[in-house]
């Protein structure tokens, strides 16, 4: 039997307790070649759009972001990303911006994007072996050069920075330019897919931004926008479910708003989308994260195609971005977290109103073409954005006529010599197996059982 | 004993008791509002037994009936009792999550199905939504499934989902009550799960908690379980203390399942017993067991009175 630990410690010879300490220091490795496989290529860069959105909050609180650009590039071999978004602070870049993870007393920026301090990084080196950093803000200019082989060979955790005052008509903002592209990424970057893959979702990402006047070039091209959008109207009102999560005193509220209703048919765009602090991390959301399928599929159904019009916003917003149910990768919402928990309860709520519609709609495609009110009633219906939407809160839609008592019915089949089936046929005057079937039952059971 | 004389089991004396359990326990809610103000929700199907009950005796008016057979929808209105019930055509699951829950209810899931994930749905529905004061009754059908132990754990899994079973279940022990105390557990930790994970974001006296008032095992000729509870605030557990639900004696916290025994008795053995109720000095003279007059001692307030008569 294997004493417990503590009494062996106790029962040494002399009563003296050795005491040792293991080393638990990160290693570079660790953030260069492993934290960077958690990651998808395109998550990674839209944490570096991320950084910028969240310059422009700091510069404008008001959330006009008129004038305000960012700017990206994927050719040559290079990649950069540039914002005239007011730059990181020369103390922000020496005491914050660099280090891996967010020490508890760096400075919050309220409502922000940025939470865990490791994006910039990470996005650097799951992208290439050399980076340059530029920086300024009305004050002061700094740049970075790294070479990450040579980083990564020398013992200490700093960048070496230049350091310039900044003269006047300098710019304001920040350009990240990544060179020695990993081999994986610039295959990639060759691929016409995948540069529209990364802006649509870097489009998606940010649509709020975008909305709120944020212009974002990609490779020379302006991301155009399609604001949220819903159908709405007298006889079809989306649902709404908004609270407030004060659970802790002292605690920064959550505010919390659910929209589920319909869209235009798209089994791709279909689902869940959840925004934390404005940013999309969970996009057309199928899956049982977002409650489909729950309850083995009697709460709600799997998804499927004759869900492909619903659609659910869920938008949290917190000044103090530590409380988002966002994963770090911010591509997915934190499925332990009790806030998600008890808001996926509210959005198994408000979906299955929808679902119901959406289950009478199908049904209705059993009648014939001019008997499908339904049908009628959503048919030429528009999306207007979340907005403009009207609502009570609870999904309202057109009612379902109760379904008439039919008599019901049973199929009869048999074989018979088709050389009688056929004088059948004759002496009936009917072209059809199946006429000959019917008549002759009725012909019978008006004689035999009437 | 020649069988005329026996109370006939067509008419479901166990179930008949039960209902009038039930009834004079949510009697006992006025702590929380009147019992007039509560809203009532069950499946009423063509007798309306409950809702009968329910508005004679409690004076509940705010009825709801869902009923599934919808090709039938005439002849459920047809029978309807009181102006008062609402009749709603359709699946549970589909209905109760479009009900509005802000009034305080008494929801039964009056199933004679065995458990599945249908009723688990409805479960998690009330808990989602229900507020505080709400009482939830499920009944389902808990005969075991009559072939080998692995086939009843099966046939259980292939109803519920496999996340659903205890990790803990033995096989074997599954006939007799334990497809009832299995069906009681699941049930019981599909509230739990619901009501924690709604909690999550409630501010600390705003957090729900429930609290178990039926076991019910009975047989009129399945075996039946019924479970349920109150679920309420945690600022209003003076509230539910109020409610003094202990004093009834087929009121159960917790696994201990109190079974609703029926005794196989004449009417006049009965009216002889009960002339000598509630129990004084000394014994009752009859020519009984007297586990059968035990039997009967706890359960006459609730027993029907069956007459054949035309109402
Ligand atoms: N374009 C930029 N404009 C202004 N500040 C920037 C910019 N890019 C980076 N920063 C600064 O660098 C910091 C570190 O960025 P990084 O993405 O590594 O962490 P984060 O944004 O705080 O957290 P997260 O890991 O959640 O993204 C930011 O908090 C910000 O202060
Ligand atoms: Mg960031």
């Amino acid at each position: 039997m294997i004493e417990p630990f503590a009494d062996r410690l106790d029962s040494s010879e002399d009563g003296s307790r050795e005491t040792m300490v293991a080393n638990a220091e990160p290693t570079k490795e660790f953030f260069i070649e492993m934290l960077v496989k958690d990651i998808q290529l395109i998550r990674a860069i839209i944490d570096l759009v991320d950084n910028c959105v969240d310059g422009a909050r700091r510069m404008r609180p008001s959330g006009n972001f008129d004038g305000l650009t960012i700017g990206l590039s994927t050719k040559n071999e290079e990649f950069s990303v540039q914002d005239n978004c007011g730059g990181i602070p020369l103390g922000t870049a020496r005491s914050y911006a660099f280090r891996f993870g967010r020490p508890s007393d760096a400075e919050n920026l309220d409502h922000s994007v940025g939470q865990f301090g490791v994006g910039m990084k990470r996005a650097l080196f799951k992208l290439g072996s050399k980076f340059h950093i530029e920086s300024g803000t009305s004050l002061d200019h700094f740049k970075i050069d790294c070479d990450v082989a040579l980083w990564k060979s020398k013992p200490d955790w700093t960048f070496d920075f230049a350091i310039a005052s900044n003269e006047p008509g300098e710019n304001i903002g920040t350009k990240i330019l990544v060179s020695d592209l990993h081999k994986s990424v610039k295959d990639d970057f060759g691929l016409e897919n995948f540069q529209s893959e990364l802006a649509r979702s870097i489009r998606d990402a940010h649509i709020d931004s975008l909305e709120a006047g944020l212009s974002i070039m990609f490779n020379g091209n302006q991301l155009t926008f399609e604001p949220l959008t819903l159908m709405s109207s007298e006889i079809l009102k989306p649902a709404l479910f908004e609270t407030l999560i004060e659970e802790e005193e002292g605690a920064q509220p959550i505010s919390v708003r659910i929209y589920a209703g319909l869209g235009e048919s798209d089994p791709q765009r279909a689902g869940w989308n959840a925004f934390c602090n404005g940013r999309l991390v969970l996009g057309s959301d199928q899956t049982e994260a977002t409650g489909w399928g729950e309850g083995n599929g009697k709460t709600i159904p799997k998804f499927h195609n004759q869900y492909a019009t619903f659609r659910g916003y869920v938008f949290f917003d917190c000044n103090d971005a530590s409380r988002l149910p966002w994963n770090t990768t911010k591509t997915g919402v934190d499925l332990d977290s009790s806030t998600f928990k008890a808001i996926r309860a509210e959005m198994i709520k408000l979906m299955r109103p929808v679902i119901n519609f959406l289950n009478h709609l199908d049904k209705e495609k059993e009648n014939p073409d001019d008997q499908r009110p339904l049908h009628d009633a959503v048919g030429g219906m528009k999306c207007v954005t979340i907005k403009e939407t009207s609502t009570s809160g609870k999904f309202e839609y057109p009612q379902p006529k109760p379904r008439k008592k039919t008599p019901r019915s049973g199929r009869i089949q048999y074989n018979k010599p088709i050389e009688r089936i056929n004088i059948a046929k004759k002496i009936l005057d009917i072209k059809t197996h199946r006429e000959v079937g019917s008549l002759t039952f009725d012909y019978y059971f008006d004689r035999e059982c009437t | 004993m020649a069988s005329f004389e026996k109370v006939n089991y067509t008419l479901r004396p166990a179930k008949s008791i039960e209902r009038k359990m039930l009834c004079e326990c949510f009697r006992r809610l006025t702590p929380f509002s009147e019992i007039e103000s509560y809203r009532y929700v069950g499946f009423g199907s063509t007798y309306f037994s409950d809702f009968s009950l329910i508005h004679r005796s409690l004076g509940i008016s705010n009825l709801i009936s869902i009923e599934r057979e919808e090709e039938s929808s005439e002849r459920f209105e047809f029978n309807l009792p009181f102006r008062s019930i609402d009749l709603q055509m359709g699946q549970s699951t589909d209905l109760l999550p479009e009900l509005d829950w802000s009034p305080r209810t008494i929801l039964w899931l009056d199933y004679d199905c065995k458990i599945n994930a249908d009723v688990l749905a409805d479960v998690a529905t009330f808990c989602r939504s229900c507020t505080s004061g709400s009482v939830l009754v499920v009944t389902v059908n808990s005969q075991p499934d009559s072939e080998s132990d692995q086939c009843r754990l099966k046939s259980l899994t292939r109803r519920v989902g496999e996340s659903k079973i205890p990790t803990d279940i033995d096989p074997s022990r599954l006939g007799g009550w334990g497809t009832a105390e299995c069906s009681y557990r699941i049930i019981g930790a599909e509230i739990e799960s619901t009501i924690s994970h709604r909690n999550g974001v409630l501010p600390k006296d705003n957090k729900l908690d429930y609290r178990q008032l039926f076991n019910f095992h009975y047989r009129d000729s399945a075996r039946m379980l019924t479970t349920g509870g109150v679920v309420y605030k945690q600022c209003e557990l003076s509230e539910t203390n109020a409610c003094r639900f202990e004093q009834l004696d087929f009121v159960r916290n917790a696994g201990d399942a109190y079974e609703i025994l029926v005794p196989n008795l004449t009417f006049k053995e009965m009216r002889h017993i009960e002339a000598q109720l509630p129990r004084g000095e000394g014994g009752i003279e009859i020519p009984l067991d007297e586990q059968d007059i035990v039997a009967y001692e706890r359960v006459y307030r609730y027993f029907p009175i069956f007459v054949e008569a035309e109402l």
